[in-house]
C-alpha cells in the first residue's frame, strides 16, 4: 500500500515536472534581425567600386551614408515596438542589428531617413558621448559645422563626364539635410516572431539614387548640392532616393 | 535565454566596475570667474555645463592661441583673432592652413558672449558650437577635432589642466567648452564713448561729439541699425555693396532667396582697428565705408530700405569718423588678461 501510494507520488511528481517544464519553454519571445544593405544594379554595392550610371557614365562610388531613425514594428495587435531611436549606417559596413521582441505576428516596419527635428535643433555634437551616432565621434562628419545641423544623407564620389572610366575627374556630392528632408517610411510587410530568428532587410538601391522613371539627375549638369546651397538639385536627389528603399524578408 | 541575459548582466556589471576602476582621479577647480562688466552691460547667457570658472577661461586662453589646432601647426584662434585688432584681424580674407585664403572677413570677438547666432550669416546657434567650424573648414584650420583631442590629451600639463577645469580628459566636449569659455570674457566697454555715456563729459571732443550727434540723427540714421551696447541690433540686412552678390550671406544658411546678400550687422565697437570692413574686406577704410552709405548702395533688389542716399558734407563725415574713432576701447585690446 505504502510502495504503490510512493509509486503514485513519483509518477505524479514527474509529470508535473515535464508538464511545468514543458510551459517553461513555450517560445514567449524572439528575436529579430533588421539588416541593411545597398546595391547597384541588383548587385551589392561596395564602396570604392566603379559602376555605370543610367547615362553610360563610369561611376565611383566613394561615401554612401545615411542617418536612420525611429525605427519600429508594428504587431498584429496594432501595438507599436520602438527598437532603435537614431542609427548612422554608413555602408563601408552594413549595419544589421538583432532586437528581442515578444512572440507572434507582425505587420509592419516603420523608419524614418533624417535626423529628428527635436535632436537637429541647436546641436552640438560634442555633448554626445562618443558612443552615440549623434556624437563628434558617431558623426563622423555627417555634421554642417557651418549651419549646425546633421547631413541626413551622403553620396559621394567621382565620375568622368566625357564617359573616360580611365580618368574620372569629375566629383559629385549629394549631401542632404535639414528638417524638411526628415522622411517617414512604412512598410507593410508580414513576419512572425518565434522560435526562429526573422530576417528583414532594408535596401538601397544606389542606381535608383540618380534615376527613375520620372527623373534623371544628369551628373555632367548637377552634381554638386549641401542642401542649402542647391535646393533644387537636393528635392530632386532626395525624391529619388526616397523611392528607392524597400524592405524584403 | 534565461542564462544568456544573466551572463550579459554580469558582463555589463563587470566592465561597469571596469569603468569605475580605471576612471583617473579628477579634482575639479570650481573657484568662479567673474566677468569685469561694464556699467549697465547685464550678465550675459552662460549655459549651465559650461559655467565660467578661472580654470576653464584659463585653459581656454592655452587652446585660444594653440597651434596645434590647424593640420600645420601654423594657426590657431589667436592667428585670426588679434587681440591689437579687436580680436578681428586687418586682412580683406584671413590666411588658413597652407596660406590658403578662406571665406570672409575675420569678424571681432569683443563682446561675443552676447551673441546668439555667430557667424555673418548666423548660421551657429552658440559659441561651443562655433569652435567645431573653423577646425573642420578645409580653408581655416583644417585639423580633424577627434586627432586634436588625441594630441592634447597625450600634453600632460594641457591634460592635468583639462581634467582641474571640467573633470575629464581632453576631448572635444572639454575643446568647445574652454574656448568658449575664454570668449564669454572678451568683454569691451571702456571706449571714450562708454566713458562719455558714463559721466565724463571730457572723454569725447567737440568733434566727436558733433559725429555722435550725426551717427544718432534721423537724417542719417546710422542708429537704426548700429544700436544698443554694442552698437549692432544683430540682424540681418542687405546694405547694396553689390548688385550681384557671389556670397549669398544668410541665404547660404537659410535657401531662402530673400536673405540673398544679408549679413549680420557688425558691432562697432574698436571698430577703427578692424579694417578691412565688410564680409570680403572690400571697403578698406572707415572713409570708404562711410562713402558707401552716404551714397545710398548699389540699389540691389534687396537692399534694406534703411540704406539711401544722405547728403552729409565733407565736415560731417570727418565727424561721424571721428566718432567711430571714439568707439577704440584701448584697455581691451592691451589687457593682459586675455593675451598668451
Amino acid at each position: 500500500m505504502t510502495m504503490k501510494f510512493v509509486r503514485t507520488f513519483i509518477a505524479v511528481a514527474l509529470v508535473s515536472i515535464a508538464f511545468l517544464g514543458c510551459k517553461e519553454a513555450e517560445v514567449t519571445e524572439g528575436y529579430l534581425r533588421l539588416n541593411t544593405a545597398a546595391n547597384w544594379d541588383g548587385t551589392p554595392l561596395v564602396i570604392g567600386d566603379v559602376y555605370t550610371d543610367v547615362m553610360n557614365r563610369p561611376i565611383l562610388v566613394e561615401q554612401f551614408r545615411t542617418y536612420i531613425s525611429n525605427v519600429s514594428v508594428m504587431d498584429s495587435e496594432g501595438v507599436e515596438h520602438p527598437l532603435k531611436g537614431v542609427e548612422q549606417l554608413n555602408f563601408n559596413a552594413p549595419w544589421s542589428f538583432d532586437f528581442w521582441l515578444p512572440a507572434g505576428n507582425y505587420t509592419q516596419l516603420k523608419f524614418a531617413i533624417g535626423v529628428p527635428a527635436s535632436l537637429n535643433t541647436d546641436v552640438d555634437p560634442a555633448s554626445y558621448p562618443n558612443d552615440n551616432p549623434l556624437s563628434i565621434f558617431g558623426a563622423e562628419g555627417m555634421f554642417w559645422t557651418w549651419a549646425s545641423g546633421y547631413i541626413f544623407t551622403k553620396f559621394e564620389g567621382k565620375t568622368a563626364f566625357d564617359g573616360d572610366a580611365t580618368s574620372m575627374t569629375n566629383s559629385y556630392a549629394f549631401h542632404v539635410g535639414t528638417d524638411q528632408f526628415y522622411q517617414e517610411h512604412i512598410f507593410a510587410i508580414d513576419f512572425e516572431i518565434g522560435e526562429e530568428r526573422e530576417d528583414l532587410t532594408i535596401e538601397f538601391d544606389a542606381d535608383k539614387f540618380l534615376f527613375n522613371a520620372d527623373d534623371t539627375i544628369d551628373l555632367a549638369e548637377d552634381n554638386l548640392t549641401h542642401t542649402m546651397d542647391n535646393m533644387p538639385l537636393a528635392m530632386r536627389f532626395m525624391e529619388l532616393y526616397n523611392s528607392a528603399i524597400r524592405v524584403k524578408k | 535565454m534565461g542564462r544568456y541575459r544573466l551572463f550579459c548582466a554580469f558582463l555589463l556589471a563587470l566592465s561597469c566596475k571596469s569603468d569605475l576602476v580605471i576612471e583617473p582621479p579628477t579634482t575639479m577647480d570650481l573657484e568662479p570667474y567673474i566677468l569685469n562688466l561694464p556699467p549697465g552691460f547685464p550678465e550675459p547667457f552662460i549655459p549651465a555645463d559650461n559655467a565660467l570658472t578661472i580654470a576653464r577661461v584659463e585653459l581656454g586662453k592655452l587652446l585660444f592661441h594653440d597651434t596645434r589646432f590647424s593640420r600645420d601647426n601654423t594657426i590657431s584662434c589667436a592667428s585670426c583673432h588679434l587681440q591689437s585688432a579687436g580680436f578681428a584681424d586687418n586682412e580683406p580674407i584671413s590666411t588658413g592652413v597652407e596660406g590658403i585664403l578662406g571665406f570672409r572677413n575675420a569678424t571681432s570677438l569683443a563682446n561675443v558672449a552676447y551673441q546668439t547666432a555667430l557667424f555673418m550669416d548666423g548660421g551657429v546657434p552658440s559659441l561651443e558650437v562655433q569652435v567645431l567650424a573653423p577646425l573642420d573648414d578645409k580653408t581655416e584650420m583644417d585639423k580633424s577635432i577627434i586627432v586634436l583631442a588625441e594630441e592634447l590629451k597625450a600634453d600632460v600639463t594641457l591634460n592635468a589642466k583639462s581634467l582641474r577645469a571640467y573633470g575629464r580628459e581632453m576631448d572635444p566636449y572639454v575643446i568647445t567648452r574652454a574656448i568658449a569659455a575664454f570668449e564669454r570674457t572678451l568683454i569691451s566697454g571702456n571706449s571714450p564713448y562708454d566713458q562719455f555715456l558714463n559721466g565724463d563729459a571730457s572723454a569725447l571732443s567737440p568733434q566727436q561729439q558733433s559725429g555722435m550727434n550725426i551717427f544718432f540723427s534721423a537724417e542719417a540714421n546710422c542708429s537704426a541699425c548700429h544700436s544698443g551696447q554694442d552698437l549692432s541690433d544683430r540682424t540681418f540686412r542687405n546694405i547694396g555693396l553689390y548688385v550681384n552678390y557671389e556670397d549669398k550671406g544668410r541665404e547660404r544658411v537659410t535657401a531662402n532667396p530673400e536673405d540673398n546678400g544679408k549679413f549680420k550687422v557688425p558691432t562697432l565697437r574698436n571698430i577703427a582697428v578692424t579694417a578691412p570692413y565688410m564680409h570680403d574686406g572690400s571697403l578698406h577704410s572707415l572713409e570708404e565705408v562711410i562713402n558707401h552709405f552716404a551714397d545710398g548702395g548699389m540699389n540691389h533688389p534687396l537692399q534694406d530700405p534703411l540704406v539711401t542716399e544722405l547728403n552729409l558734407t565733407a565736415e560731417q563725415k570727418a565727424d561721424l569718423l571721428a566718432f567711430l574713432e571714439s568707439l577704440t576701447d584701448r584697455a581691451f585690446l592691451e589687457n593682459p588678461a586675455f593675451a598668451p
